[in-house]
């Protein structure tokens, strides 16, 4: 596990599942990390951005990273507090180039159906990073109300 | 329990409304085949969704409109089942409406642009309205 230097986190706070590539097993780390974003009260628009993003996530990694191959594994690790959630997902493939990947918002592209996924991550998250190859993906989401919360009040009145 | 006409809810969603259970149900008008849809498309179930919609429709009514009054969430995978089921009604002579989503579902439609690609109504009534009529 390398975690990007930018997310502050260390390994001994990550928890961590591992699932066989199948859609249903990757919906129980999705329901623990729900659960735990419930037990933190994150607001609604939060929790729904960091349920898609981990669903964008854990899709690309059955479907197109181990290729549904059961007998591969998606792991799963997240460490989620008041503050931020950080969630790794990592796959068995052999990884793509996420710049590469087509910009599905254009025109020409609309029709398409598949594709979404990754520019999903990046506008729902406040940050995301890859490994060199592409087959491990972190995120993190900053959590708005923590912000709130932790800004002092105004000092001083007129 | 389906109100038609009435404008998507608005407000913060419930995260305990995140994992309702899909439910799907088709009502069969002259003008189109209405399909509304409710609850989470979860993960494991895009695929499923996708085949429902490709098969609802039919030769002699190949317009479709998706209610998303009650949609509490769905990820790219299941708006590629609602782009293949627009691709479907076009190549089939017809047309796909969506109506009433809520601000989350619209917010998603929008950044991925697929407000752009199949028309999105206030209301069933709108929708129906602007579809070609006699199917």
């Amino acid at each position: 596990m390398r975690i990007p230097e930018d997310f502050d986190v260390s390994e001994a706070r990550m928890r961590t599942m591992v699932v066989p590539s199948d859609l249903r097993a990757a919906k129980v780390p999705e329901d623990r990390i729900i659960d735990e974003l419930g037990r933190w009260s994150y607001d609604p628009d939060s929790v729904f951005a960091i349920k898609l993003a981990l669903e964008e996530a854990l899709t690309n990694a059955v479907k197109h990273g181990n290729k549904n191959d059961r007998a591969k594994q998606v792991v799963v690790s997240f460490s989620i507090d008041p503050q931020r959630a950080i969630i790794m997902v990592r796959d068995e493939g052999p990884g793509f180039r996420p710049d590469c990947v087509p910009d599905c918002t254009a025109d020409e592209n609309l029709e398409r159906p598949n594709g979404r996924g990754i520019m999903l991550i990046h506008a729902y998250m406040t940050k995301v990073r890859f490994n060199e190859t592409g087959n491990e993906l972190w995120m993190l989401k900053e959590n708005p109300a923590a912000a709130v919360r932790s800004t002092p009040p105004p000092s001083g009145r007129r | 329990m389906d109100v038609e006409g009435k404008p998507g809810r608005s407000g913060p969603i419930n995260p305990a409304a995140l994992g309702t259970p899909l439910t799907v149900r088709i009502e069969s008008r002259p003008a189109a085949q209405i399909v509304h849809l409710a609850g989470t498309v979860a993960i494991h179930q895009s695929d499923e969704l996708r085949e429902q919609l490709r098969s609802v429709l039919t030769p002699s009514t190949p317009n479709l409109v998706l209610n998303l009054r009650d949609l509490e969430f769905v990820s790219s995978m299941g708006i590629a089942a609602i782009v293949a089921a627009h691709n479907d009604a076009r190549n089939r002579g017809g047309r796909a409406a969506l109506v009433s989503p809520r601000p989350a579902i619209a917010k998603l439609l929008s950044i991925t642009r697929v407000d752009r690609l199949i028309p999105v109504y206030p209301s069933l009534e709108a929708a129906l309205d602007a579809l070609p009529q006699g199917g």
